[in-house]
């Protein structure tokens, strides 16, 4: 009877265990080769305040000055807030390491232009999350940083 | 000697009396010194542009002043295609205001040849109904004086300039402006708002010659803001928009008043179209969007040949 306890309890926790890991990888969209990029947006746009909306691809393109095919999806503030989730696909790794450069550049740029203006808009900036992962690259400005790296990293890896 | 100390007790009491006045005086000029300033941070003191000689009020604004049926401006706009466009508002500062009458909405690509330069209520005009072909030159701090000296302007080979600066090299048909919400807590508006935005004007022109310059007023703030006491309230914003009026007529360029799209009866931005009492929403920015595209200048093709 000891045995069989044991043994149901053993098969039980080894379930339960694998259960966990099956859900988590489910609603983090776990890395793989094709990353859930829409599920990510909708994650992070959710991070964002309710200034930020959806912004066409074309004006998104503008802001960063690349291609608007490049834009997967972008959801900002404009003026308000700097609140902003912008997800690139970009045609390479070298093309994506350079969307991030850029990505990197205007974050900067903006924090300066708001520093004096909404202090705790720069700081945002200067906490925001940009990331590079194959040929995907991930920006987010919102006051939740840690959430929004953890967010990017679970789907993208 | 026994009048002595009497005469000293008057001469004394008359000391005290004599520096308890000077005492006084010092500190109602100290008083009236902080009111004054106090007057001009809020923006209470009243504006009167450069040379004009009066207040922006008195500048030749059509009779039935701005701001009272947008079509106001067909009379006297350089809009019209009469023989009339090649006035110039420098030879004749006397005329009306040039405002830009109602016209058949234009289409995106009105914007391919356009640059619009401004602050962060011009942020989120781009973002929210901006047209893409445009170029945008926005700081969300930008200011009349700011434009032409701080370095905001990320160039292709990384380095940084004034506003003005990065128009040089490119060219641009048309240009719009909208600045003057960051210059409400100036201290001289004078200088640094009207002053500082004709030269802007000027420099303008002299990188691009042949551009149609856009000048808009300025849209009010929620009756929300309005009641926190701070600078930027609905009438400093009007006393902007007088200078704005002025300089538009002084410098001969286009004026577009676009905030009478977003003003309510009582003067106020509508609540509805503000996140944070001055700032617009994506549903005012495409009334603002709106207004810019039935608000054209059409040059004929003589004119546009001469360009």
């Amino acid at each position: 009877m000891r045995k069989f306890l044991a043994a149901a309890l053993a098969a039980l926790l080894t379930l339960s265990l694998g259960a966990c890991g099956n859900g988590g990888d489910a609603a983090s969209g776990a890395s793989s080769a094709d990353p859930d990029l829409d599920g990510l947006f909708t994650e992070l746009s959710a991070l964002c305040g309710e200034a930020a909306v959806d912004i066409d691809p074309a004006t998104a393109a503008g802001l960063y000055g690349v291609e608007e095919s490049e834009v997967f999806a972008c959801r900002a503030a404009g003026g308000v807030s700097a609140d902003e989730a912008t997800i690139f696909q970009c045609a390479d790794e070298a093309r994506a390491a350079e969307v991030l450069a850029i990505a990197e550049t205007r974050l900067a740029d903006q924090a300066e232009s708001y520093a004096d203006y909404l202090p705790e808009e720069a700081v945002k900036l200067q906490n925001a999350a940009a990331v590079r992962s194959g040929s995907v690259v991930a920006v987010c400005v919102c006051a939740d940083a840690e959430k929004a790296a953890e967010l990017i990293r679970n789907y993208l890896g | 000697m026994a009048e002595r100390p009497a005469e000293t007790r008057t001469r004394k009491k008359q000391q005290q009396r004599y520096r308890r006045l000077t005492y006084l005086t010092v500190l109602a000029l100290l008083l009236a010194g902080c009111g004054v300033w106090f007057a001009a941070r809020a923006g209470w003191s009243p504006l009167f542009p450069p040379d004009s000689g009066s207040s922006p009020g008195d500048v030749s604004l059509p009779e039935d002043g701005p701001g009272g049926s947008g079509s106001s401006s067909q009379a006297g706009a350089p809009g019209s295609n009469s023989s009339e466009d090649d006035r110039s508002l420098t030879e004749d500062p006397g005329q009306p205001v040039w405002f830009v009458p109602e016209s058949e909405a234009v289409d995106a690509s009105w914007y391919d040849d356009a640059v619009f330069l401004g602050d962060s209520r011009l942020d989120g005009f781009r973002l929210y109904a901006g047209p893409s072909g445009a170029t945008y030159f926005t700081e969300a701090g930008a200011k009349a004086l700011s434009i032409a000296d701080k370095n905001t302007e990320r160039l292709p080979d990384g380095s940084k300039v004034p506003i003005l600066k990065a128009l040089e090299g490119r060219t641009f048909s048309k240009v719009y402006l909208n600045l003057g919400m960051n210059n409400l807590g100036d201290y001289d508006i004078q200088k640094e708002f009207v002053d500082a935005y004709a030269a802007d004007i000027d420099r303008i022109r002299a990188i691009q010659p042949d551009c149609d310059i856009y000048l808009m007023t300025l849209f009010p703030v929620t009756a929300e803001q309005e009641a926190k006491g701070s600078y930027v309230n609905n009438r400093a914003i009007a006393d902007l928009n007088s200078c704005i009026r002025y300089l538009a007529a002084e410098k001969g360029v286009y004026l577009l008043e676009v905030d009478s799209v977003l003003t309510d009866a009582d003067g106020n931005l509508p609540e509805e179209s503000s996140f944070d009492g001055i700032h617009l929403t994506p549903e005012a920015c495409k009334l603002w969007r709106q207004y810019l595209d039935t608000h054209t200048v059409q040059k004929s093709a003589a004119e546009s040949e001469r360009s």
